[in-house]
C-alpha cells in the first residue's frame, strides 16, 4: 500500500534510544494487556460520525488504515502522525484518540498521553478504550490508585470488561489487597477461563498470601494454557522450592532457563571462549593491537565455527588498518551467525570507508534491525 | 477526598515538617524516653566540612559508555584515630575532553575530629591519578593493624598498602591484583575463613575506548549513551589472599566465575547463617547472582533456587547497587537491589536461610517510588535509631538526554529515603528529612558512617560529574538510643569481616554483619551501629567470629549510647561516649 506521508524510519544503533521502545515487563506487565484491550476496542469500537471535518471520511479511513499498519510494524511515531491526521478528519474520534494515546505511551510521552485522554474523557466519558489507555498512563507513573479509579469507572459502564477486571486484580495484588485481587482475578477467569495472565497473577497472589499449594495449582494452569510463560515457570520453581518439592523446582528451573535463553550448554561454550579471550581484552584495553590479534587468532584453532571470535578479530584488524583482512573476518562472522549484530555495524563502517555505500546501507539496516529490542524487554 | 490528593497528603505534611525543621536545623537533644522521637534532619555540610571534591566523568560529547557509571567512595579509618576518613574516587579525563580546571585525582580526606576534613591525598599517596576510577574498598588485608585500600578502575586497578604512618604504597604488581578490565565494585571478605581477607572484583562490560559505538539516532545526529546490551559482559575475579602479600585468582576454581555477567554491585553476606560469607552480585541487564559458600573454598550458584535473579516475572533487570540486612527483624538477612527506571528496586525477603527468597518490593512499599528513578548507591541503615533498618537510595538516569525522549523521567533525580515501620514495610520520607532529598542529583556511590562520632549515621554521596555531598545526621542520636561496636579479630581476620553480631534489648533481637563493600562501588563505616529506640541498655551481645570453628562469644549487659571496641576472646577492651560537637 502506498503510504503518502510516511517518514523515513530512523537508523538506530544499539543505544538507549527512544526508537528501541523498550519497557519493563515487570513494572508494567499490565500495560501489555491494556494495550491488547485497546486493539480489541479498536476492532469493535466503531468511529464517531458527528463533527467530521472537511477532509471527509476517505481521509479518515486512509489515515486509520495507515495508523494501524504503522502500529503493527512498531513504528509508533508514524502511527501517531496518522492518528493525528484521523483526528483532524474526525475530531474526538474515540478509536483515534485511544490509538494516539497508546502511541504516545509507546514513545514515552506519558504526560502528553494523559493530557490528551483526560481532555477527551471530559467530553466523552463513555470511551472505555480511552479510559483503559489512561489507566495505563497512570500505571506508567506508578500511580496505582489513580489507575484503579479509572478502571473502576470502566466497569461502571461495562461490568464485564475483561481488561478492567484483570488489571484491577493485578493492581490489588501489587497493593497487597489480596481479597480484592482474588475477587477481580476470579471475575476475569469467569469471563475467560483460559486467561493465562489471570491464572498467573492469581498464583502470585497465593504465593504472597503464603498459600504455596494454591499458587502451584494456578501457576500450573497458566503453564497449561501457555507453556512458554516464563514468569509462571520462574515462580513455579520458587513455589516448589518453598514447599520442599525440589524435583519439581529443578524441572521448572530448567524450563525457565531454556525459555529465557540461559541454557547451560550455550553459556558454557561462550564461557570457555570468553575465559580464553581475557588476555586479548587486556591487550585491547592497553591498545596493544598486534598482541591482541595474536591472542584471538590463536583461539581460532579450536573454535573455527565461533562467530564472535571472527568479529573480535575483524575489530582488531580494523584497528591495525588491515581492511581487507577485516572484511574477510567480519563476513565470516555474519556467515556463521547472521544474528550477531556487531559485525554488521563494523561492516557498514568498513563498506562506507571503501566507497561501497549500497553495502554500507544494507549492513547498517541489518544492524539496526537486529539491535531493535522488542517491546517488553527490560530497559528504557 | 480525591484519591490523588489523599496520596499527596503525606508528602504535603512532610513538606510542612521540613519547612518547620529548616528554621532549627540542629534540634536540641531530646531524651528518647521523653515522648515523641525528635525530628531527624540530614543537613548538607559538604563545603563547611571542607569536602571540595567534584567528580568529572570526562565527557566530550562522544558519549563514551564509561561516563555513565562512575563513581564510588569509601569510609575508612586509615590512621586508626577512631574517626572515619573519606576516600572519594575520581574518573576523568577522557581523550578529547576539555582541559579540567586542575589535576583530576581521587581524594583522601582526613577527618580532623571537629566536623571538618583535610585533603591528605598527596601526602598519603593514593591519588590513583593514572586511572579512570570506578570504586573502592578498604580492609586490613595484611592484618597489620591498618586499613589498606583497593581502587577499581576502567583498566588496571590499584592496591594501596597502608604503611601505618599516614602513607600508602602501591603494591598492585607484587600482590597480583591488577585485574586490568572495566572494574566496578569490589569487596573484601575472608570467604575461606583462613584469617586473611580475600578480594572480589566485579567486572562490568568489554567496552574499550577504541571501539566506541554510535548509539542513538544517526539520522538526526542525536548521539546517546549506549545500553549495556551493546556490550558483552566480563567475568569477575576472586583473589585469594595467600598471606605473603600476594593473591591468587581463583574465580573459576571456586565457582564464582560467570563470563556473561555485567556486575556493578557486590555484597558479601552470610544469608544462610552458616558462618561463612556468601556472595550476591547486582548485574546490569543480566541476571543478578547469588553464590552460596559451601564452606570448602567453593561456591554454588543458587540464584534460580533462591529467586533473586530477576523481577518477580523472571526478567533480568538492570541491577546497579545492592545491600543486605535484616529489614523485618526475623533474624535473616534480606537483599536489596537498585535498578534502572521502569524497573522497581527489588527487596528479596529471606525466607529462613534455606535458600528461597520472596520478592516483596511492592508489598514493602519500595517499588512504586522507584519506578521512574534509576537507583545506584544504597544502604540499609538505622538513621533514626529506632531499632530497624531504613533504606536510602541515590538516583539519576544514565542518559543525559533522557528528558528529550521521555516526559516523565529526568536526568538528575531525587534521592529516596525510606523509613521502616519495624516490620519491613517502608514509607518514603525524604522530603521531611532535609532539603537534599527534595533536590535532584546524579547520585552514584553512597556510603554511610558516623563520621562525627555522635551516635547517628551520616551519608556521603559521589555524584556523576557533580560535586560530592556530605549529609550530616542531626537529631538521630536524640531520636533514639544506640550502641556502636568495633570488632577486632585475633584468630579471625583483624577487621572481623564476616562476623555476625546479634544484640538483644528487652527481648528484641537485631543482627548486623561486619562487611567491607556494599552499595554501589562504595564502602560504609565498618563499625556496627545499632539503634536502640527507648532502650537504655543492651541485655546481651552475641558475636559469631569468622573462624572455621564459628566461635561464639557472648557479652553481658552494656549501657547504651557508647562506642565499644571488642577484641576477639577478650571482650570489651575500650569504651567511649559520643563526641561532643
Amino acid at each position: 500500500m502506498a503510504i503518502p506521508f510516511r517518514r523515513p524510519a530512523p537508523i538506530v544503533s544499539s543505544g538507549r534510544s527512544p526508537a528501541r521502545r523498550r519497557r519493563s515487563v515487570g513494572a508494567f506487565r499490565s500495560g501489555v494487556l491494556l494495550s491488547g484491550a485497546l486493539l480489541v476496542g479498536c476492532a469493535g469500537g466503531g468511529s464517531q460520525q458527528d463533527g467530521e471535518s472537511a477532509t471527509g471520511p476517505e481521509a479518515y479511513g486512509t489515515a486509520m488504515q495507515h495508523a494501524e499498519g504503522a502500529y503493527k510494524e512498531g513504528d509508533y511515531d508514524e502511527a501517531a502522525v496518522a492518528y493525528q491526521a484521523a483526528l483532524q478528519a474526525r475530531p474526538d474520534d474515540p478509536v483515534a484518540v485511544a490509538g494516539l494515546g497508546t502511541c504516545e505511551l509507546k514513545t514515552r510521552q506519558v504526560l502528553k498521553a494523559q493530557e490528551l485522554l483526560r481532555d477527551h474523557l471530559t467530553r466523552h466519558p463513555e470511551n472505555g478504550a480511552a479510559r483503559l489507555v489512561l489507566a495505563r498512563a497512570l500505571l506508567r507513573q506508578a500511580d496505582l490508585p489513580g489507575a484503579a479509579a479509572e478502571l473502576k469507572k470502566v466497569l461502571v459502564s461495562d461490568p464485564d470488561n475483561l481488561m478492567a477486571h484483570y488489571n484491577l486484580g493485578f493492581i490489588a495484588y501489587r497493593e497487597r489487597d489480596f481479597p480484592e485481587a482474588l475477587s477481580q482475578l476470579k471475575a476475569t477467569l469467569a469471563l475467560r477461563p483460559d486467561h493465562p495472565e489471570a491464572h498467573y497473577t492469581l498464583g502470585l497472589t497465593y504465593l504472597a498470601m503464603d498459600r504455596p499449594d494454591d499458587a502451584i495449582a494456578e501457576l500450573e494452569r497458566a503453564i497449561a494454557i501457555d507453556p512458554k510463560h516464563v514468569g509462571a515457570h520462574f515462580n513455579l520453581a520458587a513455589a516448589a522450592a518453598r514447599t520442599g518439592r525440589m524435583e519439581m523446582a529443578a524441572r521448572e528451573q530448567k524450563a525457565y532457563a531454556e525459555l529465557s535463553g540461559r541454557s547451560k550448554a550455550e553459556a558454557e561454550r561462550s564461557a570457555q571462549v570468553k575465559a580464553q579471550s581475557l588476555k586479548a581484552v587486556q591487550f585491547l584495553m592497553a591498545q596493544q593491537y598486534p598482541e591482541a590479534l595474536r591472542e584471538y587468532q590463536a583461539l581460532l584453532k579450536d573454535n573455527l565455527d565461533y562467530a564472535p571470535l571472527y568479529n573480535d578479530i575483524g575489530r582488531v584488524q580494523l584497528r591495525l588498518g588491515q581492511r581487507q583482512d577485516a572484511l574477510a573476518s567480519l563476513r565470516r562472522a555474519v556467515e556463521l551467525d547472521p544474528k550477531l549484530s556487531e559485525p554488521h555495524y563494523l561492516l557498514s563502517n568498513l563498506y562506507h570507508d571503501l566507497g561501497d555505500d549500497a553495502s554500507a546501507t544494507r549492513e547498517r539496516a541489518t544492524f539496526a534491525a537486529l539491535e531493535t529490542i522488542p517491546e517488553g524487554k527490560s530497559g528504557y | 477526598m480525591d484519591p490523588r490528593l489523599r496520596r499527596c497528603a503525606p508528602a504535603l505534611a512532610a513538606l510542612l515538617l521540613a519547612a518547620a525543621s529548616a528554621a532549627d536545623p540542629v534540634p536540641a537533644p531530646v531524651p528518647a524516653s521523653a515522648g515523641a522521637p525528635a525530628a531527624v534532619l540530614f543537613n548538607e555540610v559538604t563545603r563547611a566540612a571542607g569536602i571540595d571534591f567534584v567528580h568529572h566523568h570526562g565527557g566530550t560529547g562522544h558519549k563514551y559508555y564509561i561516563e555513565t557509571t562512575a563513581a564510588g567512595l569509601c569510609w575508612l579509618d586509615y590512621d586508626g584515630d577512631g574517626r572515619q576518613d573519606l576516600y572519594i574516587v575520581q574518573s576523568g579525563p577522557l581523550p578529547g575532553a576539555p582541559r579540567p580546571p586542575g589535576p583530576l585525582y581521587s581524594r583522601l580526606y582526613h577527618n580532623r575530629g571537629d566536623g571538618t576534613f583535610e585533603d591528605v591525598t598527596t601526602r598519603a599517596g593514593v591519588a590513583n591519578a593514572a586511572g579512570y576510577g570506578s570504586g573502592c574498598t578498604a580492609a586490613d588485608y595484611d592484618n597489620d593493624g591498618d586499613e589498606d585500600l583497593y581502587v577499581t578502575n576502567f583498566g588496571p586497578s590499584v592496591l594501596y598498602r597502608n604503611n601505618g604512618d599516614g602513607t600508602f604504597t602501591d603494591v598492585t604488581a607484587v600482590a597480583g591484583v591488577k585485574n586490568g578490565l572495566y572494574a566496578a565494585s569490589a569487596g573484601w571478605a575472608d570467604y575461606d575463613l583462613d584469617g586473611r581477607p580475600d578480594l572480589f572484583v566485579a567486572n562490568y562490560v568489554d567496552f574499550t575506548m577504541n571501539d566506541q559505538k554510535y548509539c542513538g539516532d544517526i539520522k538526526v545526529g542525536r548521539r546517546s549513551y549506549c545500553h549495556p546490551d551493546a556490550y558483552t559482559g566480563l567475568p569477575d575475579v576472586l583473589y585469594h589472599n595467600e598471606g605473603n602479600g600476594r593473591f591468587r585468582e581463583v574465580a573459576r576454581a571456586s565457582g564464582v566465575w560467570d563470563p556473561n555477567g555485567k556486575t556493578l554491585g557486590v555484597v558479601w553476606v552470610d544469608f544462610d547463617g552458616d558462618g561463612d560469607d556468601d556472595l550476591y552480585l547486582a548485574n546490569d541487564a543480566t541476571p543478578d547472582m547469588l553464590y552460596r559458600n559451601d564452606g570448602n573454598g567453593k561456591f554454588t550458584d543458587i540464584t534460580l533456587l533462591a529467586g533473586v535473579c530477576c523481577s518477580e516475572d523472571g526478567q533480568p533487570q538492570s541491577g546497579m547497587g545492592t545491600d543486605a540486612g535484616d529489614v523485618d527483624g526475623d533474624g535473616w538477612q534480606d537483599l536489596f537491589v537498585t535498578n534502572l527506571s521502569n524497573q522497581p528496586n527489588e527487596l528479596y525477603r529471606n525466607l529462613g536461610g534455606k535458600g528461597p527468597f520472596a520478592v516483596v518490593s511492592y508489598a514493602a512499599g519500595l517499588a512504586e517510588p522507584s519506578l521512574l528513578m534509576t537507583g545506584w548507591g544504597t544502604a540499609m541503615f538505622d538513621y533514626d535509631n529506632d531499632g530497624d533498618l531504613d533504606i536510602i537510595v541515590t538516583n539519576g538516569h544514565p542518559m543525559d538526554d533522557i528528558e528529550s525522549v521521555s516526559d516523565v523521567m529526568t536526568y538528575a533525580q531525587r534521592p529516596n529515603l525510606y523509613d521502616n515501620d519495624g516490620k519491613g514495610r517502608f514509607s518514603e520520607v525524604g522530603a521531611a528529612r532535609g532539603a537534599y532529598f527534595s533536590s535532584r542529583d546524579t547520585g552514584r556511590g553512597l556510603a554511610i558512617a558516623d563520621y562525627d562520632n555522635d551516635g547517628d549515621l551520616d551519608v556521603a554521596i559521589n555524584s556523576n560529574n557533580r560535586p560530592a555531598v556530605l549529609l550530616r545526621n542531626d537529631g538521630g542520636q536524640a531520636a533514639g538510643h544506640w550502641i556502636t561496636l568495633r570488632l577486632v579479630g585475633v584468630r579471625s581476620n583483624r577487621d572481623a569481616l564476616g562476623a555476625v553480631v546479634t544484640i538483644t534489648t528487652g527481648g528484641r533481637r537485631q543482627i548486623r554483619e561486619v562487611r567491607s563493600a556494599s552499595s554501589y562501588m562504595s564502602q560504609n563505616d565498618m563499625r556496627l551501629h545499632f539503634g536502640l529506640g527507648a532502650a537504655t541498655k543492651v541485655d546481651a551481645i552475641e558475636i559469631r567470629w569468622p573462624t572455621r570453628d564459628r566461635k561464639v562469644e557472648t557479652l553481658g549487659p552494656q549501657a547504651a549510647d557508647q562506642f565499644l571496641t571488642i577484641r576477639e576472646g577478650s571482650g570489651v577492651v575500650a569504651k567511649s561516649g559520643p563526641a561532643i560537637r
